[in-house]
C-alpha cells in the first residue's frame, strides 16, 4: 500500500520537486518572463518526448514480461545466480551494449537499422507489408536494447531472495564493525576501498584483461569505428564499469542493508 | 496469467524477429537511385568553371555539355555539336562594290581544275568586300588566289598594335565606331592585358596619326602605337559547328550560337581556371549564319583551338543575362542529367528522358560527408554505390566491402625541367644521365599517400594523339657511363667532378609545398647515389615562375594541368624562352620549333598523332625535361551496382559518365558514334 511514509510516495514527491525546481530555474534563466517561459513549452519536442516515453514504456513492459517468464521457468536452485546475473545486467552500460549491437548488426552483418541509414528507399516504393516491417524495425532495436538492463533489474527485484553473499555482507557489517570506529568512518574506509578496487578494475590492473578495460570514451567516431571492427571488444569494455557499479551497489547495501 | 505472460513475450519476440529478418533480407532494387557519397561536408556549388574537386568535376560533367567531348577512346566525339568543319575565310576590301563584284567574277571564271586545287568552296561579296571561303584552313592556296585578285587592286590592310591599358578599351571601341574611322577599321580585338590590334585599310602612317589624335586627349601618356604588317587580304580560320537537331534548354529555348557567345563572354573576364583559355582568346567572332550552325572565326590558324571546345560547358544565354555577378546558384546545364532537388546534405539528379521513360531510369542521389558514423554505416550496409576514397579519413576509405577501386583520368602532371642554357646541363648527355638515374617507382613513395602514376610522355595521356606508354627503367650504370663520356667522373670521395668542379645542382621548388619538398628530397637522394650533390632551394610561390624564367636553377619541379589540346609550343618553342613565355627550360632548337609549329598548324585530327610523335621524339632527343607523374584519383565502385564495370576499359580512367552506363538497367549496346574528320 502506498502511504506518505512509503518509498514510492517519497520518490513521486522527489520527482515532482525536481520538475518544479527545474521549472523555476528556467523561469529564472529567462529573467522571470512568464510569457517567454510559456512559449518554451511550445518549442519543446513533445512528439519526440512522447515517442521516447512510449519506447521506455514498451521496454519496461517487455522487461517485466521477460523477467516474469524467466522467474516462472528457471529452477529454484539457480535463483541466486539469476539474481546476481540480473544485477550485473542491470549495471551493464547500455550505451556500450548499443554500440556492440550496432557493430555486430551493421558493421559485421551489414544489415540496416532504418533510423540510422544515410539513404533509404522512399516509403512510396514499399508495399504495406514492407512498410510495416520497416516501421517496426525502426523502434524494436531501441526497445530491445533498453529492455536488457531493465530485464536484469526486474529479474533481481522479482527474486525476494536475500542472497548468501548479501547475507554475508550484512552480517559482516553488523558484527565486524570495530567498537571504537563509528559507522561513518567505517563507511568512508570501505568506500575508499571500493573506489580503489574499481579503479584497478578499470585500469585492467587486477583481473580485467586490458582489451576489456578500454575506456568507453568511444561515443564518437572512434567508438563506432572500433565497434564496427570488433563488437566483442566494445562489449567487454563494459565489464569493468559493470563491476564497479556492482561494487558500489554492494557498498550501498553494506552500509544500509535491505 | 502464466499463459498470457508467455504469449505476450512470444508475441514480442516474434514481432522483433520478423522485423529483424525482414531488415536482414532487404536488398536495394536495381531501379533505385545510384547513391554517391561525396568527399566533402558540403554539397557542391556546381559552378561549371570552378569545380572544387574531382567528384564535383565529374558531377558537372553529367549536368553540363560542351560542343564536343573526348570519348572513352580518347577521341573527339559529338556532344552538343554533331559535326564540325574547319574552313578558311579570305576577305579582301575594294574601293567599291562594283570592284568587289568584278573580283568575284574573276575568281568564278577561273578554270574548274584550278578552283578544285584551291579547295574553293564559295565566293561572295558583301558590300565592297569579297569573302572567299576555302574548304581547308591551310593558307597555302590563299596566296595563289591573292595573286589572281591582285589585278583587281584590293585595298592594303595594315595591322596596328596599341599597347594600351585595359582602361583604354572603351575609347578604342569608340574610335572603331566613329563615323570617320568605322569604314576603314576592319577588325578590332583586345588581349586580356588591354593590348589592342586594329586591322585598317589606312596606311600605317595614316592609322598611327588618326589613333594618336584620338587617344591624346583621352589617355595620358598616349599608349604606344606600333604598325605590324601590311597584307592584301585578311585570312581567318573558321570553325563551323552543326548543333544536334532539337536541342533545347529546360525553358524551351533552343540552344544556339548565342549561348556559346554568352558563355564565353561571361567566363573570359573571370579569373577562373579555364582550360583552353589561350585558344578562346584567339576568337574574333561567333556567328549564327543559319539555325543550328555556330560559326567561330579565329584571328589566326591554331588547330588546338578545336580541343578547347571539349572543356567549355555551354550555358544558357537567357539564364546568364539574368545574372548580376558571379553565380549565386548552380546554372542549368545542357547535359543529360539535371539537378532535381536539394534537401539539406543531399542532392538528387535526374536524367533527361522522354515522358514514357521518366521514372524507369534510376536517378542519382548524392550525400555529402556529414559524419563519419553515417558514412561508415552507409558503407557497411551497401547504401552507397560509389565514393571517392581520397575524401574520407584513411581508416574509413578501406572499410567498404564489395567495392572495386578504379581510377579517374589524370588531370595534372608534374615534370622535372632542366635549365638547358646552364653550362652544367648544356650537354644532352648530362641531362640524359641524370634522367636515367631517376627511379619513378621509388619516387612514388614521396607522392602524397603513395598515389600517382608514373608518366613518361610530354603529351597528356589517354588521347588519340598521346604517345604509347613506354616506361623507361632507371639505369645507374648507364647514367655513370654517360656522365663519364661528358667528362664527369667520380672522384675518390664518390663525388662527380669535372676539371676540379663538383657537379652541384640547384633544384628549385615552390616554398610551402610539402609534397614538392618530399619529392625534391627523394630526387636529391637518388642523384646523391650517382655522386651528384643537390641544393634544394625553396622559392616563394609568387616569385617561382619569375625565378624559372630568369634561369636561376638547374632543375625545377613544375606542375601543371593536363589540357586536352596538343599544343606544346608555349613550353618548348624558342620564341617562348628568355623571359618571354613558358619555355623555362630555354631549349632552343630550330628543328623542334618547326615540328611544334607544324603540329599546331595541323587541322586534320588523323594526322595529329604522327605530328605529335615527331615532337615527342625530338623532345626525347633533346631532354629539356623529364616527365615524372600524373595525379591519381581513385573511385570506389560497388560491383553489385555496376555489373557492366568489367566490360569497361579501366586503364584509361573512368568518369561518372562512363560508370553510369555500367549499371544494369542502363546498359546499352556499345556503339562508337565517333565524329569523322572532314574529307
Amino acid at each position: 500500500m502506498m502511504n506518505w511514509q512509503s518509498a514510492f510516495f517519497r520518490r513521486v514527491v522527489l520527482m515532482t520537486l525536481v520538475v518544479l525546481v527545474g521549472g523555476i530555474a528556467v523561469l529564472c534563466c529567462v529573467g522571470g518572463d512568464l510569457h517567454l517561459w510559456m512559449q518554451s513549452l511550445g518549442v519543446a519536442p513533445w512528439a519526440l518526448a512522447f515517442a521516447t516515453a512510449l519506447r521506455l514504456f514498451a521496454a519496461m513492459a517487455l522487461a517485466v514480461t521477460f523477467a516474469t517468464c524467466l522467474k516462472l521457468l528457471h529452477p529454484p536452485a539457480l535463483r541466486e545466480v539469476t539474481f546476481w546475473l540480473g544485477k550485473a545486467l542491470a549495471f551493464f552500460p547500455v550505451n556500450l551494449l548499443a554500440w556492440s549491437f550496432l557493430g555486430l548488426w551493421i558493421g559485421q552483418l551489414g544489415h540496416p537499422i532504418w533510423t540510422l541509414m544515410p539513404v533509404t528507399e522512399p516509403e512510396s516504393s514499399l508495399s504495406i507489408f514492407e512498410a510495416w516491417a520497416r516501421w517496426t524495425w525502426s523502434w524494436i532495436p531501441v526497445v530491445g536494447l533498453i529492455s536488457v538492463p531493465l530485464t536484469g533489474q526486474c529479474m533481481s527485484l522479482s527474486l525476494t531472495l536475500i542472497s548468501l553473499l548479501l547475507a554475508a555482507v550484512m552480517s559482516v557489517s553488523q558484527t565486524w564493525v570495530p567498537e571504537r570506529m563509528d559507522s561513518k568512518r567505517w563507511a568512508m574506509l570501505l568506500l575508499s576501498s571500493i573506489f580503489k578496487i574499481s579503479a584497478w578494475c578499470l585500469s585492467g590492473y587486477v583481473f580485467i584483461p586490458s582489451l576489456w578495460a578500454k575506456p568507453p570514451s568511444g561515443m564518437g567516431m572512434p567508438g563506432l569505428i572500433s565497434a564496427f571492427d570488433d563488437p566483442a571488444a566494445v562489449l567487454y569494455s563494459g565489464l569493468p564499469w559493470m563491476s564497479a557499479a556492482l561494487f558500489v551497489w554492494a557498498l550501498g547495501h553494506f552500509m544500509r542493508p535491505r | 496469467m502464466r499463459f498470457v505472460t508467455i504469449s505476450l513475450l512470444l508475441l514480442a519476440l516474434g514481432l522483433g524477429g520478423w522485423s529483424a529478418w525482414h531488415a536482414a533480407q532487404t536488398r536495394r532494387s536495381e531501379t533505385s537511385d545510384v547513391v554517391l557519397l561525396l568527399p566533402g561536408p558540403q554539397l557542391p556549388a556546381l559552378n561549371p568553371f570552378l569545380p572544387a574537386d574531382e567528384a564535383e568535376r565529374q558531377i558537372l560533367d553529367l549536368i553540363h555539355e560542351p560542343l564536343l567531348r573526348i570519348d572513352r577512346e580518347g577521341r573527339l566525339a559529338t556532344a552538343l555539336a554533331e559535326q564540325w568543319t574547319w574552313h578558311q575565310h579570305m576577305t579582301c576590301w575594294f574601293a567599291s562594290t562594283e570592284a568587289a563584284r568584278a573580283a568575284a567574277q574573276e575568281l568564278r571564271e577561273q578554270p574548274v581544275e584550278k578552283r578544285a586545287t584551291w579547295d574553293l568552296e564559295s565566293v561572295a561579296t558583301q558590300g565592297a568586300s569579297l569573302i572567299v571561303r576555302f574548304t581547308r584552313p591551310e593558307s597555302s592556296v590563299a596566296a595563289e588566289v591573292q595573286a589572281v585578285l591582285a589585278a583587281a587592286s584590293p585595298e592594303k590592310l595594315t595591322f596596328i598594335r596599341i599597347h594600351a591599358p585595359p582602361s583604354a578599351r572603351f575609347s578604342l571601341e569608340a574610335f572603331a565606331r566613329h563615323a570617320d574611322h568605322a569604314a576603314s577599321t576592319k577588325r578590332l580585338w583586345f588581349d586580356e592585358d588591354g593590348t589592342c590590334e586594329i586591322v585598317t585599310s589606312r596606311t600605317s602612317l595614316e592609322a598611327q596619326q588618326a589613333l594618336f589624335e584620338w587617344l591624346r586627349p583621352r589617355h595620358s601618356p598616349v599608349p604606344e602605337i606600333v604598325p605590324l604588317t601590311e597584307v592584301a587580304a585578311l585570312l581567318e580560320p573558321v570553325l563551323d559547328f552543326q548543333l544536334k537537331a532539337g536541342l533545347k534548354w529546360d525553358s524551351g529555348e533552343p540552344i544556339s550560337a548565342a549561348d556559346v557567345r554568352a558563355t564565353l563572354a561571361y567566363v573570359m573576364p573571370r579569373p577562373w581556371p579555364l582550360s583552353g583559355r589561350d585558344a578562346f582568346r584567339q576568337i574574333q567572332s561567333i556567328e549564327e549564319p543559319a539555325p543550328g550552325l555556330v560559326r567561330i572565326i579565329y584571328r589566326q590558324a591554331y588547330s588546338p583551338a578545336l580541343a578547347a571546345w571539349t572543356t567549355l560547358p555551354i550555358l544558357s544565354a537567357h539564364w546568364l543575362s539574368e545574372q548580376k555577378g558571379d553565380f549565386t546558384q548552380a546554372p542549368p546545364g545542357a547535359g543529360s542529367w539535371q539537378v532535381d532537388r536539394r534537401e539539406g546534405a543531399r542532392m538528387w539528379l535526374k536524367k533527361r528522358t522522354s515522358g514514357e521513360l521518366q521514372g524507369a531510369v534510376p536517378g542519382i542521389q548524392m550525400c555529402s560527408f556529414t559524419s563519419p558514423q553515417e558514412a561508415r554505416i552507409g558503407l557497411a550496409t551497401k547504401s552507397f554505390d560509389l565514393f571517392w576514397p581520397s575524401g574520407l579519413p584513411r581508416e574509413m576509405s578501406r572499410s567498404g566491402t564489395g567495392f572495386k577501386s578504379v581510377t579517374a583520368p589524370a588531370r595534372h602532371q608534374i615534370m622535372l625541367v632542366w635549365q638547358t642554357a646552364s653550362p652544367l646541363l648544356a650537354e644532352v648527355g648530362v641531362r640524359t644521365a641524370l634522367g636515367l638515374a631517376v627511379d619513378r617507382e621509388a619516387l612514388q613513395a614521396a607522392i602524397p599517400g603513395g598515389l600517382g602514376r608514373a608518366h613518361y610522355s610530354f603529351f597528356p595521356p589517354g588521347f588519340w594523339f598521346s604517345s604509347p606508354h613506354r616506361p623507361s627503367a632507371p639505369d645507374a650504370a648507364a647514367a655513370e657511363k654517360l656522365l663519364s663520356k661528358s667528362g664527369w667522373l667520380k672522384d675518390i670521395q664518390g663525388r662527380v667532378v669535372r676539371g676540379g668542379e663538383e657537379m652541384r645542382l640547384r633544384l628549385v621548388i615552390p616554398d610551402g609545398n610539402a609534397d614538392r619538398e618530399k619529392l625534391g628530397l627523394a630526387l636529391a637522394q637518388q642523384w646523391a647515389k650517382l655522386g651528384v650533390r643537390v641544393d634544394l632551394v625553396q622559392v616563394p610561390p609568387q616569385n617561382y615562375f619569375m625565378e624559372l624564367q630568369d634561369g636561376r636553377f638547374h632543375a625545377s619541379l613544375v606542375g601543371g594541368e593536363l589540357a586536352p589540346g596538343w599544343d606544346m609550343l608555349p613550353f618548348w618553342h624558342s620564341a617562348q624562352s628568355r623571359s618571354r613565355g613558358l619555355n623555362v627550360s630555354q631549349i632552343s632548337d630550330p628543328k623542334l620549333d618547326l615540328l611544334l609549329e607544324a603540329l599546331v598548324a595541323e587541322f586534320d585530327p588523323s594526322r595529329i598523332p604522327n605530328r605529335a610523335a615527331a615532337v615527342e621524339s625530338r623532345l626525347r632527343e633533346l631532354q629539356p625535361a623529364l616527365p615524372l607523374f600524373t595525379d591519381l584519383t581513385e573511385i570506389a565502385v560497388r560491383t553489385d551496382r555496376f555489373p557492366g564495370l568489367q566490360e569497361l576499359d579501366l586503364s584509361r580512367g573512368l568518369i561518372l559518365h562512363d560508370l553510369l552506363s555500367a549499371t544494369s538497367t542502363l546498359a546499352s549496346p556499345k556503339a562508337k558514334l565517333q565524329m569523322l574528320s572532314p574529307k
